[in-house]
């Protein structure tokens, strides 16, 4: 096959290949602003020879492959950064708005409100009976109650928008992963035949798109598909199936190719739906905490003392208190329960208007817990209930001093009464006949409180069977908290499943004991509980406090504690005492409303005030919202108190105990709660970290320097979400001028390249043309 | 290196941003004067400023606070000042009024006089600051003092509390800037002499009246409660020998009466008559001191004081004029260390005043300073120094100016201009 017509075919395979590499080069001079463009080359080879007589000829050029320049290792790099940077871009974009909340630059920050209060308590202090300087300091608590509450109400609003980019973030996830999966489909068909260039390139753009909102990781398969999981190894894509996230009530659910979900919320790390995640349940809630803790601490550290104090006029209507117990009706469970000083006492002053001049009388709770125990249960009761015991009249367990009597209740394990009742009076210790409706026990030696309650379980048998619980090891995630347990699902530890419902001061679980050999472990919170036995009916509750360290104590309530309706009791009683004659003669009278909150009612021409000078106050007004200057527990629901919209009540004054009067120029109580300023108190300091538990920690310095601490927190935390994404916008910079370097598109270089394929196609073609002419001379030879 | 187009634009593009983003930068603080505008442009700074914030906003409020504690106690001396100089007065009118070329009359024009100073004292006892009553202890809107009678009064009653007005001058302390008026218009002391120590009476027992006894009371100061048991045993001393009654006198803090009558014991009294003005010793009475109009008293049953004992300021004054209308030479003679010892109680109540007004103007400067010094960290801290912002301004104009004028050169070259 030798001869012009193997000339003419092997020039035609030129003009063919270098038409391809015009081509080539025109679609890289097209997509010179294609992003994620990277640029081909046609890979030019020679033919096969053939063998002429003794001679292998070769017959011109062919394009084996368009191939295109990119490095997948530093694609993915490009890929991880670009993540990194959405990521922190997201996060800077939420933690500027979070620092303009708090921007500090404005009279209407919450530092300048703060001061603004305690000013208004000195101006109050300087003009005590001064209608002015009252609606003064009225409407400046009233502002600073409404930052606090702008300032929650503002970040909630954060997390609820963060909430919705999250949902438009996995859409956007689940579009890209089926997206990928259908062109990993034509790549993998294409890929038998030849190499699918602007597909690789657009499934490359694809996975960068992805990346900008979740870090993902990916592995090329043998036959061109491409598999991706998340940083976590959840699947996402493999070959032509697209897994989906799905969004269930602000979780992420990974839908795995069983079927079955998993919470991927706090395992999504890197790009936009990271930063957002990150915003959401870490720095959002922190700060969120931090704020409700200053709240706190602001609403307890006023009211303690302003419920001490008088303002110009005594009350003369009755009053319900603005804070009330769950169901158990533990005082332990007030929203500022765990503050009572149970060393104090609590004392009312009643002014008897009927009289000229009005005469004063004093009405005095002991708050002590007695440290008495209660023990060695013997005997059996009818049948499987609850007892409620209350010292009815305080006294000395021991052959000498008042006998203390305890009255008793039975009710049904559904917490009705049955309408059994008794008394004991302790005449000694450790007699054994203190019966309790068939029940023995020892009681030791001490001092017995009026107001003193406690709870007994008996179990089917009718003997004793108290909840049997102890903290076996841990520490508690929240420190200086109260953890509150409440039965949901009743019966015997061991032998039956109990569900149990405990809370504290940010989050709230429900635990499970299932029958099995006792003790039962479980954790909770950071501390393990161990469960060795006891029957327990819905309702009831115990707590357990922890220290500063997070060290845990359990309050069962078995042991001796306070009720509403014991308090209310030993009120009643000390009241009548005071009036001297039986009951409901007291001057003021307490109930209980449906609500249970404290209800003080005094008899028509008396009127109350609280405390006085001398008494050490155990803090039960302020725990159970009485004389408060706040309301709420928190930075959502602080707000100044009703009462005070008649501002003669802001107590700037304080009882003089040895005449129940007082002068409305006396400002000692205005001048302590201005002191409340420079005053050092423990303070919560919460640690969010998404995937484990959250801790709290103990602060003590003034209010004000904890809000500072928590403000320059959140510039630092601002500064470094800053920095990092300056730092990764020139990462990202440098790895772009790498891959562009590598794989982008330079016109001088492709303008070279046209004018080189066009002079080979010109020289191609020129040896057409001389065939052409060798052609027509033979021809022409006759 | 291969360096492509794309690159050279991107780059143009990125750099070109963050000199933007400098220059705007460098603008703001020119513009603001403020270096933190962020939390996160220091956020170390700006806890600090927060707290020299609130430190300032306490300074100024301690300021104001020692503002109005100034306001009371200059108010105050005032009124002290003024009652000093009226007791000055009263003692040159008593000195004049006891030489005998006076006449009775003239010494009832005297006790005119001597109302007068009693009204123009009540005025300034009964002084307001801001509308509170400084000497009213802490019942600052009750007016501590009035006239028994305002047309002839006999006597003041004390309508104030025992309390003393407060106002916070310091971080950790108070001042003292109001007064209980019984602290310093009032006495809880009496002083006993040869002028006031004896008591002439006459005991009925067994239906039998003794002679006129004499009870003594030894020298010395007492209080109300002291002079009530000293009175008893001066009196059970006195007693007739052979009727050894046993006297029981008391105070009532609420009434301010003394009550005297025997103890209810072995031997008891028919009646009992105190000799004010029959007794021999009638000029060297205690009667005045302890309530008691200067006329006889005969009673079956206990006897109480004819009016609420009052020693002090209006005592004093109430009793010279008594003295002066009686034409009572002794008495306006007795009344010149009383009403020394007032002058005294209200030049030592000013000093006491003065060392306060000392004590604040040191608070004062120390705030003064601390206020300064504050107030330089904080626009340390805050604010931009305004040469550096500037140039700082300029050179990033300059820089913006020149990356401006280098990109527009490099761009403009391509090949494809001169294929």
């Amino acid at each position: 096959m030798s001869g012009l017509g193997m000339v003419l075919n092997t020039a035609k395979e030129a003009i063919a290949a270098q038409q391809v590499s015009l081509n080539v080069t025109g679609h890289n001079i097209a997509n010179v602003n294609t992003t994620g463009y990277s640029r081909q080359t046609a890979i030019h080879a020679t033919l096969d020879a053939v063998q002429i007589g003794t001679h292998l000829l070769g017959t011109g050029v062919t394009v084996e492959d368009v191939t295109r320049t990119a490095d997948a290792l530093l694609e993915r790099r490009l890929d991880d950064q670009k993540s990194a940077l959405s990521g922190y871009e997201e996060a800077d974009r939420y933690m500027r708005i979070l620092e303009s909340l708090f921007s500090e630059n404005s009279e209407t920050s919450l530092s300048t409100q703060i001061s603004a209060f305690w000013n208004s308590w000195h101006d109050l202090s300087n003009t005590p009976d001064g209608a002015s300087e009252r609606v003064a300091v009225y409407d400046t608590a009233s502002r600073l109650a409404e930052q606090f509450e702008w300032l929650n109400e503002n970040m909630r609003q954060m997390e609820s928008d963060l909430t919705q980019e999250i949902d438009a973030g996995i859409s956007r996830v689940n579009t890209l992963s089926q997206q990928i999966a259908a062109l990993n489909l034509d790549i993998i068909s294409v890929s038998v035949t030849s190499t699918p260039n602007d597909m690789l390139d657009k499934r490359d753009q694809l996975i960068g798109e992805l990346s900008e909102l979740i870090d993902v990781k990916t592995f090329e398969l043998s036959n061109g598909g491409l598999t991706v999981t998340t940083e976590t190894g959840s699947l996402l894509v493999y070959n032509g199936d697209a897994y989906q996230l799905e969004q269930q009530s602000d979780r992420i659910i990974a839908v795995d190719p069983n079927g079955t979900g998993i919470d991927m919320t706090d395992r999504l790390t890197g790009g936009r739906l990271g930063g957002w995640l990150t915003m959401r349940d870490e720095v959002i809630p922190q700060y969120r905490n931090d704020l409700d803790a200053i709240a706190q601490e602001f609403i307890w550290a006023v009211n303690e003392i302003h419920s001490q104090g008088v303002g110009l006029d005594y009350f003369t209507n009755a009053m319900t208190g603005s804070y009330h117990t769950d169901g158990s009706g533990m005082l332990s469970t007030l929203d500022f329960g765990d503050r009572i000083d149970y060393t104090g006492d609590f004392k009312m002053w009643v002014k008897d208007t009927g009289t000229t001049p009005a005469t004063y009388a004093d009405i005095t709770v002991d708050m002590d817990i007695s440290s008495v125990t209660v023990d060695n249960y013997t005997g059996n009761a009818p049948g499987s209930f609850r007892y409620e015991l209350t010292v009815t009249t305080a006294g000395t367990v021991g052959p000498t001093g008042t006998d203390p009597v305890i009255s008793w209740e039975r009710f049904n394990p559904d917490g009705t009464s049955t309408g059994v009742t008794g008394t004991v009076t302790v005449t000694d210790v450790n007699t054994l006949s203190a019966t309790v409706d068939g029940l023995d026990f020892d009681i030791s030696a001490g001092d017995l409180y009026a107001g003193n309650t406690f709870r007994i379980n008996t179990d089917a048998a009718g003997a004793v069977d108290d909840l049997d619980v102890s903290v076996a090891s841990g520490i508690a995630n929240s420190a200086g908290d109260t953890y509150l347990f409440r039965i949901n699902t009743q019966g015997t530890v061991g032998t039956d499943t109990i569900e149990i419902e405990w809370s504290n001061s940010i989050a709230a679980e429900t635990i499970t004991l299932e029958p099995g050999a006792t003790p039962i472990t479980i954790e909770v919170d950071g501390m393990t509980l161990s469960f060795d036995g006891g029957t327990v009916f819905d309702g009831d509750e115990f707590t357990i406090s922890t220290d500063a360290q997070g060290n845990a104590t359990v309050n069962p309530s078995s042991d001796l504690h306070w009720t509403l309706s014991s308090f209310a009791d030993a009120f009643n009683s000390a009241a009548d005492a005071v009036a001297g004659g039986g009951p409901g003669s007291g001057y003021v009278q307490a109930s209980i409303s449906a609500n249970r909150e404290l209800v003080l009612t005094p008899l028509a021409g008396y009127q109350y005030a609280f405390s006085d000078d001398q008494v050490q106050d155990a803090g039960v007004a302020a725990a159970l919202g009485f004389n408060t200057f706040f309301d709420g527990y928190d930075a959502s629901t602080i707000k100044v108190n009703d009462v005070l919209t008649e501002n003669n009540f802001i107590a700037a004054a304080i009882i003089d105990a040895d005449s129940g009067d007082y002068g409305v120029g006396d400002n000692t109580n205005a001048i302590a709660i201005a002191d409340l300023q420079y005053e050092s108190r423990s303070v919560a300091q919460w640690t969010y970290d998404r995937g484990s538990d959250t801790t709290s920690s103990i602060i003590n310095g003034t209010l004000e320097e904890y809000y500072q601490g928590m403000i320059g927190a959140m510039g630092v935390e601002a500064e470094s979400i800053a920095r990092n994404v300056a730092f990764s916008e020139v990462m990202l910079e440098q790895l772009t001028e790498q891959r562009d370097s590598l794989s982008g598109v330079n016109l001088d270089e492709e303008m070279i390249n046209l004018m080189k394929f066009q002079h080979a196609f010109t020289a191609a073609a020129k040896i057409i043309s001389i065939a052409d002419e060798m052609l027509q001379t033979l021809l022409s030879v006759k | 290196m291969r360096v492509t187009h794309n690159t050279i634009y991107n780059v143009a593009q990125s750099r070109l941003a963050n000199l933007v983003a400098e220059l705007s930068d460098a603008n703001r603080e020119v513009t603001t004067g403020n270096r933190i505008n962020r939390l996160s442009d220091d956020p170390v700074g700006i806890s600090r400023v927060v707290d020299l914030r609130s430190g300032i906003a306490n300074i100024e409020q301690l300021s104001q606070n020692i503002a109005t504690a100034r306001n009371w106690l200059s108010s105050a001396e005032t009124s002290l000042g003024t009652i000093a100089d009226l007791m000055d007065d009263m003692k040159v009118l008593a000195i004049g009024m006891r030489n005998d070329n006076y006449t009775a009359e003239d010494r009832i024009n005297a006790a005119v006089q001597v109302q007068e100073t009693l009204s123009q004292v009540l005025d300034l006892v009964n002084t307001q600051v801001n509308g509170q009553y400084i000497f009213s202890g802490t019942k600052v809107d009750t007016k501590p003092y009035a006239f028994d009678d305002p047309d002839a009064p006999t006597m003041v009653s004390y309508s104030g509390n025992d309390g003393a007005f407060k106002v916070k001058t310091g971080n950790t302390s108070n001042t003292v800037v109001g007064y209980s008026g019984e602290d310093i218009f009032g006495s809880d002391y009496l002083t006993v002499d040869d002028t006031n120590n004896m008591i002439d009476f006459q005991e009925v027992v067994g239906g039998v009246p003794s002679a006129e006894l004499t009870a003594t009371i030894p020298h010395g100061t007492y209080t109300r409660d002291e002079l009530a048991t000293a009175i008893e045993n001066a009196m059970t001393n006195a007693s007739a020998p052979g009727n050894g009654v046993t006297y029981e006198v008391t105070y009532d803090d609420v009434t301010g009466l003394y009550t005297l009558w025997d103890d209810g014991g072995a031997t008891t009294l028919d009646s009992l008559n105190l000799m004010w003005k029959s007794g021999t010793n009638a000029d060297r009475s205690i009667a005045p001191d302890i309530g008691f109009e200067p006329v006889d008293e005969t009673d079956t049953a206990a006897i109480d004081s004819d009016q609420p004992v009052q020693w002090g300021l209006f005592n004093t004054l109430f009793d010279l004029k008594g003295y002066l209308e009686n034409n009572d030479i002794a008495g306006i003679e007795r009344s010149f260390a009383r009403i020394d010892t007032q002058f005294e109680n209200m030049t030592n109540a000013i000093s006491r005043i003065g060392y306060k007004g000392v004590a604040l103007d040191a608070k004062t400067t120390v705030l003064e300073d601390l206020d300064l010094s504050f107030q330089t960290q904080k626009s340390d801290i805050e604010e931009v120094d305004i040469i550096d912002a500037i140039t700082s301004l300029q050179a990033k104009q300059t820089a913006y100016e020149a990356a401006l004028a280098a990109t527009a050169q490099v761009m403009d070259i391509s090949l494809i201009d001169y294929l």
